[in-house]
């Protein structure tokens, strides 16, 4: 009963989430902007199907970049830098957890909508996931999907990693 | 089929309806076909933040090329992620590029690599027309 009404709660939000997403790709993705961070080059998903998980990595050379920006300006800047040129590229992608076929979707105007919130709510989050990063020569991840709930942290990943490039 | 599969499935089929909805991207990278006007425009929008950061530092896009040190890495690598040189106007670009790539040649002499090579002429020809651009309002 207990499991029924967790699942029941965790489907609520995941709905929410994806009519908003689709709301906001059907109303705003005409919308002329200029796309800097291109997919491939500096952002990417990093899927860990085991763990149900999804990530959006900011690749290594992007990574560092922006620990650069944070050593010298501070980590307001980064926010800032992230906000400004790190829109992240759009795709879906599906894999199977438990059985289940998850599909995440990156729509573009969708993460926009909420990653404001993702990048500016959590200085320390982002700090010390950006350090870590860096120490580890990782990709800096912003996990949005966790055992297939949808959840939002700060991270560092090493599987899935690329080295990316800058525009 | 039980009641949360049915939901699981509308969920998915939901998100999987909304990903085709979006425009194609375009836009981001070739700009052969960018009339000067929208290139500017463009350029702009991305040294937004360069611009402010260097007003905040009291600085010029002059005095960027070669600030010595953390800030002068810093303030290269904003420019190295915004990539304006793509969209700026061609004679931009020797100032803007020499920036992006300054950061890395930074990076290499942060880890021992050879000293970066001071700005040639022409490109501290391009930052002062480009200070003059955006002293005059060219940015708004």
């Amino acid at each position: 009963m207990k499991t029924e009404r967790r699942r029941a709660r965790w489907l609520a939000l995941a709905l929410t989430l994806s009519v908003a997403f689709g709301a906001t790709t059907s109303l705003t993705a005409c919308t002329p902007r200029t796309w800097t961070w291109k997919a491939g080059k500096t952002h990417g998903a990093i899927v860990e199907v085991t763990a149900g998980r999804a990530s959006l990595g900011v690749y290594r050379v992007p990574r560092d970049a922006l620990h650069s920006v944070y050593r010298s300006l501070g980590i307001r800047k980064t926010q800032d830098a992230i906000w400004a040129v790190g829109r992240p590229p759009s795709f879906t992608k599906t894999f199977t957890y438990r059985g289940r076929s998850i599909t995440i979707s990156f729509g573009t105007a969708a993460l926009r909508n909420k990653a404001h919130s993702l990048i500016y709510d959590d200085p320390a989050d982002l700090r010390g996931a950006l350090l870590d990063a860096q120490a580890n020569h990782d990709c800096l991840a912003l996990t949005l999907l966790s055992y297939g709930k949808p959840t939002s942290n700060w991270t560092h990943k090493q599987t899935g990693c690329q080295m990316g490039s800058l525009p | 089929m039980r009641g949360w599969q049915r939901c699981a499935a509308g969920v998915l089929a939901l998100i999987v309806g909304a990903g085709p909805m979006g425009c194609s991207r375009g836009g981001g990278g070739g700009d052969g076909d960018v009339g000067a006007t929208e290139r500017t425009a463009r350029m702009c929008q991305l040294l937004d933040l360069p611009r402010e950061t260097l007003d905040e530092e009291d600085l010029t896009v002059e005095d960027a090329l070669d600030v010595p040190g953390k800030e002068g890495v810093g303030i290269r690598a904003l420019f190295a992620l915004l990539g304006a040189d793509d969209v700026s106007p061609t004679r931009f670009r020797p100032a803007l590029r020499y920036l992006a790539r300054r950061w890395e040649s930074d990076k290499r002499a942060e880890a021992g690599g050879p000293q970066p090579i001071a700005p040639s002429d022409a490109v501290v020809g391009s930052a002062r027309e480009l200070d003059e651009f955006l002293a005059g309002g060219g940015c708004g």
